[in-house]
């Protein structure tokens, strides 16, 4: 027999179920396929013609990832994204340090602030800032008129991490935000009881405190910079080719179908390690 | 240099004291000294400034105006690193990232003693507080009672000339907070420390201090031995505030007398005694209540009354009595020996003449 509670159980069961069902259906065509076919492309065929052939399954794609080309990009992709990574920390935690010490109405405004740009299209943005970089832009023409000469940092790696520290920034500060501000300041005020000066209160327990939040961040603004297509295309020149573009290519000029799967799988998977570590540390933080 | 530390100097000078937010005025103009070794507690309900009047000797507050000496030496804007003193908070504030002994050698380690020292120092702390068992275990594993300890030790272990506590057992439940209590006050005749106390909690402030000081809208109202602030309030809100009181309307006559109601009271003390009225304070528990005709000593005032109600409490019964000059609240013990009085009774009302007070407002 049936009992009373199991039919409640039960049914409310099925209405959660029903709330999940469109999320469900669109993750599942447009994400889970997606994403099984790309694994599945990443051991086939390329043909000398350059079809894609579904069959004579193989690990090739994955043994050209050792080439030496293909360890050069993905080592200064890892590069400029973990240069981006450093960049946009130190750049955000003071910021997020003076935003979540504020009162809450300038707290408030400051947060407006900075999302406003995050609501712009990336592509203007990154525009914006070609135009700001370029030879013959404003950056260029003011150096020149105080005799600093011209100005050549377009499509150079500095040009790249720049677009890219200013394209993922807001990741960065607010997750350090929200660690700063529901950090307790009565243990800075502990620490400082206890003879730390400042600095060493701010090492000892403010950094150590709000490491979910530079971990968060970190991944946050990581994960975009290593697999980066759009900013590298504007504002980077030949010389950095980077791992988004060369993946792109595969797709496209080159052609070769299985490798591009197979350096995306690789993506794919270095970033579910950083989300794993992420959860990790947030976990053991509790 | 030594001098200045010499005996004879208070641990805590505090000469007008003032600290405002904007516009509102935390405390008020405070003098106080407090003496090497003491345990004094600031007594208040919250907001009167006893938490911003520790948090300035603490050093994370400065004063508005006035001077605060520590040990004889002025500490002006010192920040809370400079000061020799210590502060257990209010929710502990113990580094979670860090293990009990790590918590208690923190201080040691900023005064750049070394490891080793800091070491051994921090666990006997621990073992001061009973804790070695716990010593690598992390705050957050750890029950109230125990975070309260780590805290005391993280503080002691430094030997602050002044420890500062701001209400360190608001957090524990009742039977907890009396346990805490005695080692808190045994922990006092222990280490020989000077202990700033601050809390809401008259009882706490009544049986761990040498003084009290009872606070209210960022005024310092009475200084006094917990025996004094209890049985003779300077004041009409310390009366009130501490234990339960009958606060009396009377009149002043012509030759100075003061009249309740249709009864003429005396005091024991001089009281001083000005303009037309007065607030006679006396506790429940120094009322007698006898039959009408029995023997009342002439130590004592008498006036009549007729009981309007009793109440049973166990070990003791409260009577609230109807008389010319108000309400009068009695608490009685539940002794075998006193005469019971039921609600319509007629009854004499007689207290000692040095248990009444006249307070001022």
């Amino acid at each position: 027999m049936v009992t009373l509670d199991e039919t409640a159980r039960r049914s409310e069961a099925r209405r959660g179920r029903l709330t999940a069902l469109p999320a469900t259906l669109y993750l599942f065509v447009f994400f889970v396929l997606p994403l099984g076919i790309i694994v599945a492309y990443s051991f086939a065929t390329r043909t000398a013609t350059g079809r894609t052939e579904l069959s004579g399954w193989n690990l090739g794609s994955y043994d050209k990832l050792f080439d030496d080309l293909v360890v050069r990009i993905v080592w200064r992709s890892f590069w400029m994204a973990s240069v981006t990574t450093i960049m946009c920390l130190i750049v955000a935690y003071p910021f997020a340090y003076y935003l979540a010490t504020r009162t809450p109405k300038i707290r408030n405004i400051l947060l407006v602030l900075v999302m406003i740009p995050f609501w712009t299209n990336g592509l203007i943005r990154i525009f914006a800032i070609r135009f700001l970089l370029s030879s013959d832009g404003p950056i260029s023409q003011a150096s020149e008129s105080i005799g600093l000469g011209s100005f050549r940092i377009l499509f150079t790696p500095t040009a790249v991490v720049l677009g890219m520290l200013y394209s993922f920034l807001t990741f960065m500060i607010l997750p350090l935000y929200v660690a700063i501000e529901r950090m307790d300041w009565k243990l800075v005020e502990a620490a400082r009881d206890l003879y730390a000066d400042g600095g060493t209160a701010f090492r000892k327990v403010t950094l150590p405190l709000t490491r979910s939040g530079v971990i968060a961040g970190s991944i946050l603004v990581f994960v975009p910079s290593f697999g980066s297509f759009v900013v590298p295309e504007i504002l980077g020149g030949a010389k950095t080719l980077l791992l988004g573009s060369y993946i792109a290519r595969q797709f496209g000029q080159a052609r070769n179908l299985p490798f591009g799967a197979a350096l995306s799988v690789v993506l794919i998977m270095a970033m579910l390690i950083a989300v794993v570590i992420n959860q990790r540390t947030e976990a053991s933080e509790l | 240099m030594n001098t200045e530390n010499d005996a004879g100097e208070p641990a805590v000078r505090l000469v007008g004291i003032h600290k405002s937010f904007g516009d509102f005025t935390a405390v008020d103009g405070i003098d106080l000294d407090i003496a090497e070794g003491e345990f004094f507690s600031l007594l208040g309900p919250s907001g009167c400034g006893k938490t911003t009047t520790l948090r300035m000797i603490a050093g994370f507050e400065f004063p508005t105006s006035g001077t605060l000496s520590i040990a004889g030496k002025e500490v002006g804007l010192d920040p809370p690193d400079k000061r020799p003193v210590n502060t257990v908070f209010q929710n502990y504030a113990l580094f979670p990232h860090m293990n009990v002994l790590d918590n208690v050698m923190f201080g040691l380690l900023m005064k750049k003693q070394s490891k080793s020292e800091a070491t051994a120092a921090a666990q006997r702390a621990i073992e001061l507080v009973r804790l070695e068992e716990l010593a690598k275990r992390k705050p957050n594993q750890l029950s109230g009672g125990q975070q309260q300890r780590v805290a005391l030790a993280r503080a002691l272990v430094n030997e602050p000339k002044v420890l500062l506590l701001d209400e360190p057992l608001g957090a524990l439940d009742l039977k907890l907070r009396q346990e805490m209590q005695n080692e808190l006050k045994a922990l006092h005749s222990e280490v020989g420390i000077t202990f700033v106390y601050v809390t809401h909690d008259q009882e706490e402030a009544l049986t761990m201090s040498d003084r009290i000081g009872v606070m209210n809208e960022g005024k310092l109202l009475q200084v006094d031995t917990p025996n004094q602030i209890y049985e003779h309030p300077s004041k009409r809100f310390v009366a009130d505030f501490i234990g339960e009181i009958n606060l009396l309307d009377a009149r002043v006559g012509s030759s100075g007398e003061v009249k309740l109601g249709d009864s003429t009271i005396r005091f024991g003390q001089e009281a001083s005694v000005v303009g037309s009225s007065v607030t006679v304070a006396i506790r429940p528990e120094s009322i007698d209540l006898s039959g009408v005709g029995d023997e009342v000593p002439s130590s004592m005032n008498q006036i009549p009354g007729v009981v309007a109600r009793r109440v049973y409490f166990g070990d003791s019964h409260s009577y609230d009595i109807e008389t010319s000059g108000g309400m009068i609240s009695i608490r009685r013990d539940n002794r075998p020996r006193n005469t019971l009085f039921d609600a319509g009774d007629a009854v004499t009302v007689s207290w000692h003449l040095n248990a009444a007070n006249v307070l001022e407002d």
